[in-house]
């Protein structure tokens, strides 16, 4: 689905499927670090000294 | 659980020793230097792939450590490039010189090859594994350099994210399958599930990277980044606002604006969607192939969801796995 396509579907009054609820939930965190909270993202990393990967062994 | 990940962990030891056993490798410091830095995580690291593709068609896992020792030089090799075409901050070149990181980066793509010049694996696969690695490296090295220039649109982000990570990870299924002894079409099969799961960890590295702070180099190429793009182009109340505060991301307080708009804007709500969307279409492909014994490759998917599960939970969702797209 494009980002247009999907902007409308987020937006719209009419769409309550539960994952774009879920979604919809997503967007009201306050803060972008509660993302990391969640658990590890950057599965491309590889170094030991990388900050992604040392901040998400922490 | 302890013993597998032990198992795992002697795994990447002789994956290592492997490599190390090449004459240049081992009178080389800086390449025993970069082995060394790099972290095993059990079932996200590229080069368990094809143990696990391996185990799947009924194959013994030791039979696949060329091909885990050929996919571990291989990401040494695209890690030391990659960081000098995206002029990463963190970038190994700055230490070592750009034209040395270059060099090395070559190095570890021939070592690569070396891992699969195995003797005890018939010539026949030897040759197989030794196209399936070229074809690998080619198409990476194309990819990389496609998202090396800022992109102009959507639908060439997508172009260039199925040319980057995707042919590394199919190509480990596909090493790690012939390696066990699969059919052709087997092999096709499990290289195509890979190359999907390369598109979604593509997904999930941009998300990562656009929270990141410090700003990642990913804030100085904007269109190359999926929620950066998202939140670039799609027409919500804060566009104008993300596009001024993304120009000067390298000011810590309009990061942080920029940012909070990557939530609020759908931003970062659209790349979870994309992911659950890639996840269901990995989760068919991986469906449909024949395998002995579907669950070494059955672990590594379920590692990569882990992270988009935990988060769709943290905002209530009891059950993410049976979340769907359409």
């Amino acid at each position: 689905m494009s980002i247009a396509d999907f902007y409308q579907k987020f937006v719209s009054a009419t769409e309550n499927s539960a994952l774009v609820e879920s979604l919809r939930r997503l967007s009201l965190l306050e803060d972008p670090k509660v993302m990391f909270e969640a658990g590890q993202m950057n599965e491309w990393a590889i170094w030991s000294d990388s900050s992604s990967v040392l901040a998400t062994q922490a | 659980m302890a013993e597998m990940a032990e198992n795992a962990g002697a795994g990447f030891q002789a994956i290592k020793q492997r490599v190390r056993a090449v004459a240049e490798v081992a009178a080389w410091p800086q390449m025993l230097q970069l082995m060394e830095r790099v972290v095993h995580r059990e079932s996200l690291s590229v080069w368990d792939y094809p143990g696990a593709a391996c185990e799947a068609v009924g194959g013994e896992a030791e039979a696949a450590v060329p091909g885990a020792a050929a996919v571990f030089c291989s990401l040494i090799s695209i890690h030391l490039v990659d960081d000098i075409l995206d002029d990463d901050p963190k970038g190994d070149y700055h230490r070592l010189g750009t034209g040395r990181a270059a060099n090395l980066g070559l190095a570890f793509q021939a070592a690569g090859h070396l891992m699969l010049d195995d003797p005890g694996v018939e010539p026949r696969v030897r040759a197989a594994l030794h196209a399936s690695f070229a074809r690998m490296s080619i198409g990476t090295a194309f990819g990389q350099d496609m998202d090396s220039r800022e992109l102009r649109s959507e639908e060439e982000y997508w172009r260039t994210v199925g040319t980057k990570t995707p042919p590394l990870f199919g190509a480990a299924f596909r090493m790690g399958a012939l390696l066990g002894g699969a059919q052709e079409l087997t092999a096709d099969a499990l290289e195509a599930f890979g190359g999907t799961l390369g598109r979604f960890v593509q997904v999930s590295d941009d998300l990562s990277d656009a929270l990141e702070t410090p700003a990642r180099a990913d804030w100085g190429r904007r269109t190359n980044n999926l929620p950066i793009l998202y939140a670039m182009t799609a027409d919500h109340p804060a566009q104008q606002q993300f596009l001024e505060l993304s120009a000067r991301s390298n000011d810590p307080e309009s990061l942080a604006e920029a940012q909070k708009i990557l939530l609020r804007s759908g931003a970062v709500s659209y790349c979870v969607f994309k992911m659950v969307e890639i996840a269901e279409e990995a989760r068919r492909v991986l469906a449909g192939i024949p395998l002995r014994n579907s669950t070494p490759v059955e672990r590594i998917f379920a590692a990569h969801l882990r992270p988009l599960h935990k988060m769709l939970e943290s905002v209530g969702v009891e059950e993410p796995a049976s979340l769907a797209v359409g």
